[in-house]
C-alpha cells in the first residue's frame, strides 16, 4: 500500500510537471504580444521591454528560466497586464479562499443530499417519487449551472428579495454566507442529481443481489439491508465521480463568479486569457491542474478503503 | 372410503382398463412456442416497459419533425427581414382559443401612457392589456402588452416567432435539430468506443500499464475545457468535423474511467480466472466475459451524452466558436435566446423544451434499454 | 394511483394556457397626476460650480432637494477591476478613470462655464510661459501650499520625480513614450529611455521650487503643452517616499500603485479602501485644489462584470447608474431616466488589402462596392447605432474655440463631401463590383468576415451583412463568410498581418480616437504606425500628418482644419476601412443623484461628470 502511495505520488509530480511544460508551449504559442494595447509604444521600447522579461529568448530558454524561478524561490513570475508587477501568487493567493469557500459548500451540501435522494430513488424504486425525483433529476444534470443561478438571483435575490444580489465582500461570518447562498446553491444542483441517479442505478442493481435476499430473510427491513449492506457495495462507482465532481464543480464556478460577482479563480482564468497575461493563466492553469490530480488520487486510493475486493493497480492474476 | 386389498386385484373387471401406446413411440413433446433469441428477448422486455415505449415514440416524432418540419411552412431558415424581429410566437388557432402562449403578444414595459391614443404609433386593436401605471418625475408609465404582428404591420404569422433578425424560429428550431442531433450522435459514438477500449485496456492489465495511460488521461484533464476547446477550433478552424472533435476530445475521459473502475470490480472474479485456464485469449476476456457487466452504466452514460452534447455545442457557441453563422443548431438557438431571456423569453423556450424532451427521452430509452440488456433478468 | 396523478398535472397546466380566454376591454385613457408631484419632468439644474464660486443648490421648484455639501454617497457599479494605480503603466481604461478620482496633475480639463469642456491649471499655477522665440523654451509656475494625503508637500521635486521615474532607462514603463513624444517630443526624453544619454540633458530642469521648465524638440504652442501633459495618467504625480519604498533591490520595478498601502492620494478624492478584485471606496479630499467643486463625501465602486446583474442592482436601487446595452435600451428608450452620450469610437470593417490569398481585397472597385453596399441605417438599426458614413465620429470637435463638432464644420465648409444615403447605393455597388470582376478576372468571390462574439450586436450584424451583399452582388459570385471569435482574439488575429499576410480577409474593428484633435487620430493609419491592423501605405496621407501635426502649418487653425477634412477624404477614397456605424452610449441615471450638467449632457474630454455629481434625499 505504502508502495503504491508513493508510486502515486512520483506519478503525480510527473504529470504535473508534463502539465506544466505542455501549458507554457500552449500558451506562448497563442496569438496576442502582451504589448498589445499600448498604442504609443515605440518600436524600440518594445524591444527594450521583450529584452526586460525575457520575451526575445527562445521558448526553450524561456521554459528554463521560467522553471529554475519556480523551483528553487517559488516565483510564478508577476503580472504584466492584469495587476502589472504584482506577483502572480499574491493574485492566485488572493483569489482563492472565496473560491474554496463557494465550491467546499457546494460539495458539502450536494453530497448528503444527493445520496438521501439517490437512496430514496432506489428504496422506492418504480414509484411516484422515484419518477418525481427522476424528472427533476435529469432537469439537474441536464441545464447548465448558470443557468439556474441568473434565474435564482432574478427571481430570489432581485423580486422577492430573500438574497442580496451579488456577493457582499465586507461581510463576515453567516452575512457572509448569507449572500453566498445562491452561488452555493447554484453550483450544488448538478452534483446532488450525478449522485443521486448513479447511487440509485447501483443500489438497484445490488439489490438484486443474493446476499441482500439473505439479509432481508435474516430478518432485516428492505430499509436496513440497504443501508447496512447494500451502500458500501454501490459507493465504488460512486467514489468515481464524486471527487471529480469537485473538479466539475471549479469549473463551473467561472460563470456563477461572474454572475454574483465573485472575485474569484473563475474570473481570473478567462481575464488572464483575454489579457494574454501568459503568467496568469499558466499559473491558474497548474492551480486547477493541480486540484484535478490531487482529487483523482483520492479517489484511486478510496477504491482500497471501500472495496476490499479491489486490489489497487492489481496485475493481472497469474 | 375403501381399502383396497390384494384380494381386490385378482379379480378385475378388464373391460375398465385400456392399452395405452402399443403403436406410438414416446417423445418429447414439441415446443408450442419458439425459441427467443437474447434480442428478441430484450426487446420484449423493453416492450413492455411503458417508459421507454414512449420515451421511443417522443424521439421518433422529434426525428420526424426534425427531417420534414421546415418544409412545413415556406419561411426559409435564414430569410431575414428586419421589420419584424423577435416576434413572439402566434398560432391562429390556439390565438382565438384564448392561449396567451400563441396569442403573438410582446409585452413593453416603460411606455408613457399620453401616447396609447396614437394610432400612428399603436395600431387600431394591437393594445391587448394596460397594466402597472405609476408616476415617474411627473410623467405616467404603464407597462403593456401589444399584439406585435399588428403593431408592426407584419402580416405572416410565425408558429414559433422570430429571431433576432427576423428568421422564423420554427423552421430554424428543426433544421438545427437536425445538425444537433448528427453531432451529438456521431460525437457521443466516437467517445464510447473510444472510451471502452481505453478503458478496457487499462482497468484489465493495471500495473505500469493502466498508471501511464490514466496519467495520460489527467494531462489531457488538466486543461480546462475553454483551453482545449478554443485551441482545437483555431487550429482546425469550424466546421461540422471540427465541432465534432472538440467536443469529444474530453468526453471520453469520463467513459474510460467507468469502464476502469468496473474491470476493477469485475476481473477478480472467478469465471475470468476459469476462462483463462481454459486458455480464451485476453480481447475475448475483455470482450465477451468482463465487459458485458459495465453494460449498464455504459448505455446509461450514453444515453445522458446525447443532451449533454447539445449542451456541451451550445457553450461552444456561446463563445463564439459554433457552428458558422447562418447554420442554426439547438445550441446555438439557445445561446441566442438566452441572452435574451428576460425580454423574449419564447426564444429560449422552445429549444428548452425540445431539449429537455429529448433529455428526458434519451432517459428513459436509456434506462429501457439497460433493463432490456440486463442479462441478469433474461426469461423474467 | 400514478395515472391520476399524471393527468392531473397535465389538465392543470392546459387549464392554465388557457387563462385569459376572451377579449378583454382595455382602458388606455392617461389618469390624473398624484397631487405631490404635479410638476412636469424639467428639473430646473444649479448652474455646474466654476472653479471661483460655488453656487447654491435647492430652488423651490425641484422635487429633490441636494443633501448639503459634504454629505451622501455615490454608489456605481464598474465592470473591471483597477489593474494598478501607477500611472506610469497602466494598461486598463479604468485605471484612468481611477487615477481620475485620486491623482493630481499639472493640467486637466474640466466642465467649463457653458458646460463646455474647458482645461484648467490644477498643480500648475497658470498656463505655460513662453520663454524666447523658438518657442521650444517653456516655464511652467506650481501652485504653492498643495500637499499629498499626508501632508507631504508638493513642489517642482514632485514634478521632476514623477516624471523621471516615468521614462527611467531601468524601469522601463509601457507608458513612457506618452511624456517623451506625443503631441510635443521632449528633448531628449526618448534618448534617456534608452540609456543614450543623462538625465541632465533631459528637456525638463527644475528652476526653483514652484517652477519647471521644459524644452522641446521644435516649436509648440501652450495648448499643445497642456493637451501633453493632460493626456492620461501617466502624466499624473506621484509620491516620492512611498514609490521609493516599493521598489525592488536594483531598481527595475515598483509596486506603488497595487494597493492601498503601496500609494498615496493628492486629487479629487482620497482613496480609502481597495479590495482586489471587489470595490473600491474614495473619501472626498477636503485639500484638493478645487475642493468645492465636488459635493459627494465619499463614492463606492463595486467590481460587477455581469450586465444583468448590474441592471437588477439598479433597479433595486443599489447603485445610481448603469449603462444599457441594445436589448435594454429597447426596454427603457422612454424611460425618464435615460441619459445618453454620444460615441466615443467608430465602427467600421478593416480590409486586409494585401492578403495573396484573396487579391481581390486589394481591388479598389471592390471595397467600393462594399462601401456602397452596406445599408447602414439597416445594420445600425440591429444595436440601436447610428449609422455612419464618415471616419471621424459626432464627438470629436473641430474648433476649440466655438466648440463646433468637425462633422457639423464639415457640413458646413464642404457640404459636397456628404454623400446621399449614407453611401447606401446598391446599384452602384453593383455596378462597382462587376468592374471589380472584370479588372481582375475573378469569377467568384469568397470573402470572410471576423466579428467579435463578446457582443451579440456584432454576430447579427454580420449575419445580416452575409445576406444582404449576397442578394445585391448575386450569391452564385458572392459569398460572405462570417467568424466569431472573442475580442482580443480577433484584435491578435488582424494584427499579426505582419507575420501572417492571409490570416484575415475583412474584420470588425473599432477606433477611438483624439476628441479635441481630429487631424491627429489620423496616426493609426499612417505607414509608420506600429502596431497597424492592416497593410495601407499611403505617402499622401502619411505627409498631410506630418504637415498637420508637427510642421509649422499647423499653428494655422483653419489650415489644419482643412488638412484634417483631406485626410478624411483620403481614407475614403482609398477604402482601407470601410465606415459602418457609431455606438451611443446609453445610460439610466437614478433620481437620487443630479449631474453637473443641466440636461445631462455629456462633456468633451470629462464625461458625464458623475464625480462631481450631487446626492439627493
Amino acid at each position: 500500500m505504502t508502495k503504491y502511495i508513493l508510486q502515486r505520488l512520483l506519478a503525480t509530480v510527473i504529470t504535473l510537471f508534463v502539465i506544466l511544460t505542455i501549458g507554457f508551449i500552449v500558451i506562448r504559442l497563442m496569438p496576442g504580444s502582451i504589448f498589445e494595447g499600448y498604442d504609443e509604444m515605440t518600436p524600440e521600447m518594445m524591444a527594450q521591454l521583450n529584452a526586460k522579461y525575457n520575451f526575445d529568448k527562445p521558448v526553450i530558454v524561456q521554459y528554463f528560466i521560467y522553471m529554475r524561478n519556480i523551483l528553487v524561490h517559488w516565483d510564478w513570475g508577476i503580472s504584466l497586464k492584469m495587476n502589472p508587477n504584482v506577483p502572480v501568487w499574491t493574485i492566485v493567493r488572493q483569489k482563492i479562499p472565496v473560491t474554496l469557500y463557494v465550491n467546499l459548500y457546494s460539495l458539502m451540501i450536494s453530497l448528503p443530499l444527493g445520496m438521501i435522494a439517490g437512496i430514496a430513488m432506489a428504496l422506492k424504486k418504480n414509484s411516484g417519487i422515484d419518477y418525481g425525483i427522476s424528472f427533476l433529476v435529469v432537469i439537474f444534470i441536464s441545464v447548465p449551472s448558470f443557468v439556474f443561478a441568473t434565474g435564482m438571483q432574478y427571481f430570489l435575490a432581485y423580486k422577492f428579495g430573500w438574497f442580496p444580489i451579488i456577493y457582499d465582500v465586507n461581510a463576515v461570518g453567516s452575512a457572509k454566507l448569507h449572500s453566498l447562498v445562491l452561488p452555493i446553491l447554484a453550483l450544488a444542483f448538478s452534483p446532488i442529481a450525478r449522485v443521486a441517479r448513479y447511487l440509485r442505478a447501483e443500489l438497484a442493481e445490488t439489490i438484486n443481489s443474493e446476499y441482500m435476499l439473505l439479509a432481508r430473510t435474516k430478518g432485516l427491513t428492505y430499509t436496513q439491508a440497504t443501508l447496512r449492506h447494500g451502500i458500501r457495495n454501490s459507493l465504488v462507482p460512486l467514489m468515481n465521480i464524486i471527487i471529480p465532481m469537485f473538479t466539475t464543480i471549479m469549473g463551473g464556478s467561472l460563470v456563477v463568479e461572474r454572475i454574483f460577482a465573485i472575485p474569484g479563480m473563475g474570473g481570473l482564468m478567462i481575464n488572464a486569457i483575454n489579457t494574454s497575461d501568459h503568467q496568469v493563466t499558466l499559473a491558474t492553469l497548474m492551480f486547477y491542474s493541480f486540484i484535478s490530480i490531487i482529487t483523482i488520487l483520492l479517489v484511486d486510493l478510496s477504491y482500497g478503503i471501500v472495496d476490499p475486493r479491489i486490489r489497487i493497480g492489481g496485475k493481472k492474476a497469474e | 372410503m375403501k381399502i383396497f386389498d390384494k384380494k381386490d386385484y385378482e379379480n378385475l373387471d378388464t373391460s375398465k382398463l385400456r392399452l395405452v401406446q402399443m403403436e406410438e413411440s414416446i417423445h418429447d413433446a414439441k415446443f408450442e412456442t419458439k425459441p427467443v433469441g437474447f434480442f428478441k428477448d430484450a426487446m420484449l422486455r423493453f416492450r413492455k416497459n411503458k417508459s421507454s415505449v414512449v420515451a421511443s415514440i417522443l424521439i421518433a416524432i422529434i426525428i420526424v419533425f426534425a427531417i420534414f418540419g421546415p418544409m412545413m411552412n415556406d419561411h426559409g431558415f435564414n430569410d431575414q427581414d428586419l421589420n419584424r424581429v423577435n416576434a413572439p410566437p402566434k398560432i391562429n388557432a390556439l390565438a382565438n382559443m384564448g392561449v396567451d402562449l400563441f396569442d403573438g403578444g410582446m409585452s413593453m414595459v416603460n411606455r408613457r401612457v399620453a401616447n396609447l391614443a396614437d394610432t400612428e404609433q399603436y395600431p387600431e386593436g394591437s393594445i391587448l392589456d394596460v397594466y402597472n401605471r405609476r408616476f415617474i418625475n411627473g410623467i405616467e408609465m404603464c407597462d403593456l402588452e401589444v399584439d406585435y404582428y399588428l403593431y408592426n404591420h407584419v402580416d405572416d404569422v410565425y408558429w414559433f416567432g422570430t429571431d433576432y433578425l427576423g428568421r422564423d424560429l420554427w423552421t430554424r428550431l428543426w433544421r438545427g435539430a437536425r445538425v444537433s442531433l448528427v453531432i451529438a450522435l456521431v460525437s457521443v459514438v466516437v467517445n464510447v468506443v473510444i472510451g471502452v477500449t481505453y478503458g478496457s485496456i487499462a482497468g484489465y492489465y493495471g500495473g505500469k500499464i493502466d498508471m501511464v495511460m490514466m496519467r495520460i488521461t489527467e494531462v489531457i484533464n488538466a486543461f480546462p475545457n475553454i483551453v482545449v476547446m478554443t485551441l482545437f477550433i483555431m487550429i482546425f478552424g469550424t466546421g461540422i468535423m471540427s465541432i465534432i472533435l472538440a467536443l469529444v476530445v474530453r468526453d471520453w475521459i469520463g467513459t474510460a474511467r467507468l469502464i476502469r473502475a468496473q474491470f476493477y470490480r469485475f476481473k477478480e472474479n472467478e469465471y475470468v480466472l476459469a476462462a483463462r485456464t481454459l486458455g480464451v485469449p485476453d480481447r475475448t476476456l475483455i470482450f465477451r466475459h468482463i465487459l458485458p457487466n459495465s453494460i449498464g452504466p455504459i448505455i446509461t452514460r450514453t444515453a445522458l451524452a446525447v443532451p449533454g452534447a447539445i449542451f456541451s455545442e451550445s457553450f461552444l457557441a456561446y463563445i463564439g466558436l459554433g457552428l458558422k453563422p447562418p447554420e442554426p443548431s439547438i445550441g446555438i438557438l439557445l445561446s441566442e435566446g438566452q441572452k435574451v431571456l428576460l425580454y423574449y423569453p419564447t426564444q429560449v423556450l422552445f429549444p428548452a423544451i425540445l431539449i429537455s424532451v429529448l433529455c428526458i427521452s434519451f432517459n428513459m430509452f436509456g434506462n429501457g434499454l439497460r433493463d432490456a440488456f440486463d442479462p441478469t433478468q433474461r426469461g423474467a | 394511483m400514478k395515472k391520476v396523478l399524471a393527468i392531473l398535472l397535465v389538465s392543470l397546466m392546459v387549464i392554465s394556457l388557457f387563462a385569459g380566454c376572451g377579449k378583454k376591454e382595455v382602458d388606455i385613457t392617461p389618469s390624473a397626476p398624484p397631487a405631490e408631484t404635479a410638476k412636469p419632468a424639467e428639473t430646473t439644474q444649479p448652474a455646474a460650480t466654476t472653479p471661483a464660486a460655488p453656487s447654491e443648490p435647492a430652488k423651490p421648484a425641484e422635487p429633490e432637494k441636494p443633501k448639503p455639501e459634504g454629505e451622501g454617497t455615490l454608489r456605481f457599479a464598474v465592470n473591471a477591476d483597477i489593474s494598478t494605480l501607477n500611472g506610469h503603466m497602466y494598461s486598463m481604461s479604468r485605471d484612468g478613470d481611477a487615477a481620475d478620482m485620486v491623482d493630481i496633475y499639472l493640467y486637466r480639463s474640466y466642465i467649463g462655464p457653458d458646460y463646455k469642456f474647458q482645461r484648467l491649471p490644477e498643480f500648475a499655477a497658470d498656463f505655460p510661459q513662453q520663454m524666447d522665440d523658438t518657442r521650444t523654451v517653456w516655464q511652467i509656475p506650481l501652485r504653492q501650499g498643495l500637499t499629498w494625503e499626508n501632508g507631504d508637500p508638493l513642489n517642482a521635486d514632485t514634478v521632476m520625480y514623477s516624471y523621471k521615474m516615468l521614462i527611467d532607462p531601468k524601469l522601463l514603463n509601457t507608458r513612457a513614450s506618452y511624456f517623451n513624444s506625443n503631441t510635443i517630443t521632449i528633448k531628449n526624453g526618448a534618448e534617456y529611455t534608452k540609456g543614450e544619454c543623462e538625465w541632465e540633458d533631459v528637456g525638463l530642469k527644475k528652476i526653483d521650487d514652484y517652477t519647471v521648465e521644459l524644452t522641446t524638440v521644435g516649436p509648440v504652442t501652450a495648448d499643445e503643452i497642456v493637451t501633453h501633459l493632460s493626456f492620461n495618467c501617466a502624466m499624473a504625480m506621484v509620491h516620492e517616499p512611498t514609490y521609493e519604498a516599493a521598489m525592488n533591490a536594483d531598481r527595475t520595478q515598483t509596486m506603488y500603485g497595487t494597493s492601498k498601502d503601496t500609494f498615496m492620494s493628492a486629487g479629487s478624492y482620497i482613496l480609502k479602501e481597495w479590495i482586489p478584485g471587489a470595490s473600491v471606496t474614495y473619501e472626498k479630499n477636503p485639500n484638493w485644489v478645487f475642493a468645492d467643486k465636488i459635493w459627494a463625501h465619499e463614492v463606492t465602486e463595486r467590481v460587477v462584470t455581469d450586465n444583468s446583474t448590474t441592471l437588477q442592482m439598479f433597479l433595486n436601487g443599489e447603485i445610481d447608474y448603469v449603462s444599457l446595452g441594445a436589448e435594454e435600451y429597447l426596454q427603457y428608450k422612454e424611460d425618464p431616466r435615460l441619459i445618453e452620450s454620444n460615441a466615443t469610437s467608430m465602427y467600421h470593417i478593416t480590409v486586409n488589402m494585401k492578403n495573396p490569398d484573396n487579391p481581390i481585397l486589394d481591388n479598389l472597385n471592390f471595397r467600393k462596392a462594399l462601401y456602397h453596399g452596406i445599408d447602414r441605417v439597416a445594420v445600425a438599426n440591429i444595436g440601436s447605432a447610428i449609422p455612419a458614413w464618415y471616419i471621424q465620429p459626432l464627438m470629436v470637435i473641430g474648433d476649440l474655440s466655438t466648440g463646433e463638432s468637425f462633422r457639423e464644420l464639415q457640413q458646413k465648409k464642404h457640404p459636397e463631401y456628404t454623400p446621399e444615403n449614407w453611401a447606401y447605393d446598391p446599384a452602384l455597388a453593383k455596378e462597382c463590383f462587376d468592374k471589380a470582376l472584370e479588372e481582375t478576372g475573378i469569377s467568384k468571390v469568397s470573402v470572410e468576415l471576423l466579428y467579435s462574439s463578446d457582443n451579440s450586436k456584432y454576430k447579427a450584424c454580420s449575419e445580416f451583412l452575409q445576406k444582404s451583399l449576397a442578394e445585391i452582388f448575386g450569391a452564385d459570385r458572392f459569398t460572405l463568410e462570417i467568424q466569431g471569435m472573442p475580442n482580443s482574439q480577433m484584435t491578435a488575429t488582424k494584427k499579426s498581418w505582419k507575420d501572417n499576410p492571409s490570416v484575415y480577409d475583412l474584420g470588425w474593428g473599432g477606433w477611438s480616437t483624439s476628441k479635441i484633435a481630429p487631424w491627429n487620430g489620423y496616426n493609426v493609419w499612417r505607414s509608420s504606425y506600429a502596431q497597424k491592423n492592416e497593410p495601407y501605405f499611403q505617402p499622401e496621407l502619411d505627409e498631410l500628418w506630418v504637415k498637420a501635426n508637427q510642421t509649422e502649418e499647423r499653428f494655422d487653425k483653419e489650415k489644419q482644419l482643412e488638412m484634417a477634412f483631406e485626410m478624411e477624404q483620403i481614407m475614403l477614397r482609398d477604402l482601407p476601412i470601410i465606415p459602418v456605424m457609431e455606438n451611443p452610449n446609453r445610460y439610466l441615471k437614478s433620481d437620487r443623484v443630479i449631474l453637473p450638467t443641466p440636461d445631462n449632457s455629456y462633456v468633451v474630454n470629462v464625461g458625464f461628470g458623475w464625480k462631481y455629481a450631487r446626492v439627493a434625499d
